[in-house]
């Protein structure tokens, strides 16, 4: 059985935590400070710990700073519903798995934890190359679980946009992370993609490199981007004829989400730019 | 994309728009100019159809809960409520049919039944017969689009005035008995136990809050208004949650000119609140009219977990 650690100050949140996680059949212990949290990780080996940010006599970013070396280190989940970029990028440098903005929900939480546990072991960690508000650099491995955790993250650099402009980037950037790791990396963990979220007082910008040889838009056939004017739905059609199932519309939406999407000759870096 | 008039038998694709046999939902004027905000569960093992539909419905203002495959929609479906459940026929695991057959046993003999509606490429009116067999109300052909999408959760009964009313949100005193319910993963008495806490916690916060800007102690009412912040967002008090919000960073700035003001709203939006909750507090287990917020859940088996 898992064993969870919640460190949390607000009793209620806690006893949240504790009621859906314990009948989801883990074993939860609680904290409700950065000390106690600290003292009970020293005793046992936890493989989670949710972890608040603001708590009294040591926060959550003290005690992942203080756990820095030791011999165990859980997987961490930051639970905050603080926005500011420090909180974020420190996060990131202190190998936080995901993050998990507040207020929690059942679902959510259950989905989190279970991914949380469930992954490979041997998937190597997203590696930061630059963690600074204006440009973040992450190598990730290419694995499913990476493109909602790393989202979980550069999502929340961008909480002072108007929240349709968050929406269409979060769906264009999750589309693109996910075409660069599954044709791309082929699944991979042991590839990487590099990720760059660039960000001026004027625009938005990721630029993402897939370790593939790229792609030709003729082999795009089955994808909506590739149909003619005025054929719009042609894609379905071979899409039929190949087995694949409906779908292939992501590239496509992609570009009407977002201001500029550019590829390099190869088309294994694509830039996407969104104008503020 | 540019939309072709509706036509009633066909998609642009040329394939059967929706269910052959379910003439009701496919009638135009049963359509809602504006619909009532639902709460869809959605599963569909295919990422794109799964991400575009989901951002689609939450931009028509639904919630929406999205599961990869059979099992864990079934899982979904038993720790939330939801209005409507839709679910495509072909995923791994567990197909749409099997998870609507569990969700139908799930629900006996009860008078409220969440809307079920299968998503599937075969049409043929026995597919269709064999999916109302399944428990499905009502059929969505693939490939569709949103208009059919919306016409089909027009006609689910959460849609229709009289039965959502009394779960729709009061922004000022909190969610309503069954939103809080489904936050929590449908457990009422976890839901009490953590209303309990925040009764008994929250006068003790406010009066540190109140004693905090006296003292001119910005660092203790940046923290007490940070804890309070994160209970009250917890039962959707918006109003209560923005006040701490402005307390806490009026704290961790450490200017208090104006906390005084401040902490007057913010007392009237908590007592709401408190009220409110004490409602809650003291709710019977039976509520005939948020009836599926409370699922019969089958008995866990707690010793094997899944990993």
């Amino acid at each position: 059985m898992p064993h969870i650690l919640v460190a949390e100050d607000d009793a209620t949140t806690r006893e949240m935590i504790r009621g859906i996680l314990t009948k989801e059949g883990y074993d939860v212990s609680v904290a409700a400070d950065g000390m106690s949290a600290l003292r009970i990780l020293k005793k046992k080996n936890f493989d989670l710990v949710l972890l608040d940010i603001w708590m009294p006599k040591m926060s959550g970013l003290g005690l992942i700073g203080t756990l820095h070396g030791e011999q165990h280190i859980p997987k961490i989940i930051v639970m905050t519903s603080d926005k500011t970029s420090d909180t974020v990028l420190n996060s990131l440098r202190g190998q936080v798995y995901q993050f998990l903005p507040k207020p929690v929900d059942a679902n959510t939480l259950i989905s989190t934890v279970e991914n949380a546990l469930s992954e490979d072991p041997s998937v190597p960690p997203i590696e930061v190359l630059s963690a600074n508000k204006h440009w973040v650099e992450l190598l990730v491995p290419c694995e499913r679980s990476v493109v909602s955790r790393v989202q979980s993250f550069l999502s929340r650099l961008e909480t002072d946009l108007p929240a349709d402009v968050m929406e269409k980037v979060g769906y264009a950037f999750r589309e693109l992370l996910n075409n660069a790791i599954e044709w791309g990396g082929h699944l991979d963990p042991n590839l990487k993609v590099r990720i760059s979220y660039i960000r001026t007082r004027k625009l938005l910008m990721y630029r993402l490199d897939d370790p593939g040889p790229g792609f030709k838009m003729e082999d795009l056939k089955h994808a909506a981007v590739s149909n003619p004017v005025d054929d719009p739905m042609a894609h379905m059609t071979i899409r039929e004829q190949k087995g694949l199932r409906p779908g292939g519309l992501g590239l496509m939406l992609t570009q009407q989400l977002v201001d500029e999407l550019v590829y390099n000759e190869a088309r294994n870096e694509v830039v996407l730019i969104k104008y503020l | 994309m540019s939309r072709k008039p509706k036509d009633h038998t066909h998609s642009p694709w040329g394939r059967p728009a929706s269910f052959p046999t379910s003439s009701k939902t496919i009638n135009p004027s049963s359509r809602p100019v504006a619909g009532r905000p639902l709460r869809i569960l959605f599963a569909d093992d295919q990422d794109d159809i799964r991400t575009l539909t989901a951002y689609q419905l939450k931009r028509s203002g639904h919630t929406v809960v999205t599961a990869k495959d059979g099992k864990k929609a079934l899982k979904m479906f038993r720790s939330a409520s939801f209005d409507v459940v839709l679910l495509d026929q072909e995923m791994p695991g567990m197909t749409g049919s099997e998870v609507a057959r569990a969700i139908r046993k799930d629900e006996g003999g009860k008078k409220t039944r969440v809307f079920l509606v299968a998503s599937t490429g075969n049409t043929s009116l026995e597919d269709a017969r064999s999916l109302k067999l399944a428990g499905f109300d009502d059929v969505l052909g693939k490939p569709y689009r949103l208009e059919d999408l919306n016409l089909i959760l027009s006609s689910s009964p959460a849609a229709k005035p009289a039965s959502r009313s009394a779960s729709l949100p009061s922004p000022a005193a909190g969610a309503t008995f069954a939103e809080l319910v489904t936050r929590v993963g449908g457990d009422e008495k976890l839901l009490k136990r953590m209303i309990h806490t925040f009764l008994r916690d929250t006068p003790k916060r406010v009066t540190g809050i109140a004693l905090a800007i006296r003292r001119r102690d910005s660092e203790s009412l940046a923290s007490l208004a940070h804890a309070l912040k994160g209970s009250v967002s917890i039962f959707g008090a918006e109003s209560a949650r923005k006040h701490s919000q402005d307390l806490q960073e009026l704290g961790r700035s450490g200017d208090l000119a104006a906390a005084q003001e401040i902490l007057i709203s913010l007392k009237e939006d908590i007592a709401k609140l408190q009220a409110n909750l004490r409602g809650y507090a003291n709710q019977t287990p039976a509520r005939p009219k948020s009836d599926h917020a409370k699922r019969q859940r089958p008995p866990r088996n707690r010793g094997k977990r899944r990993r």
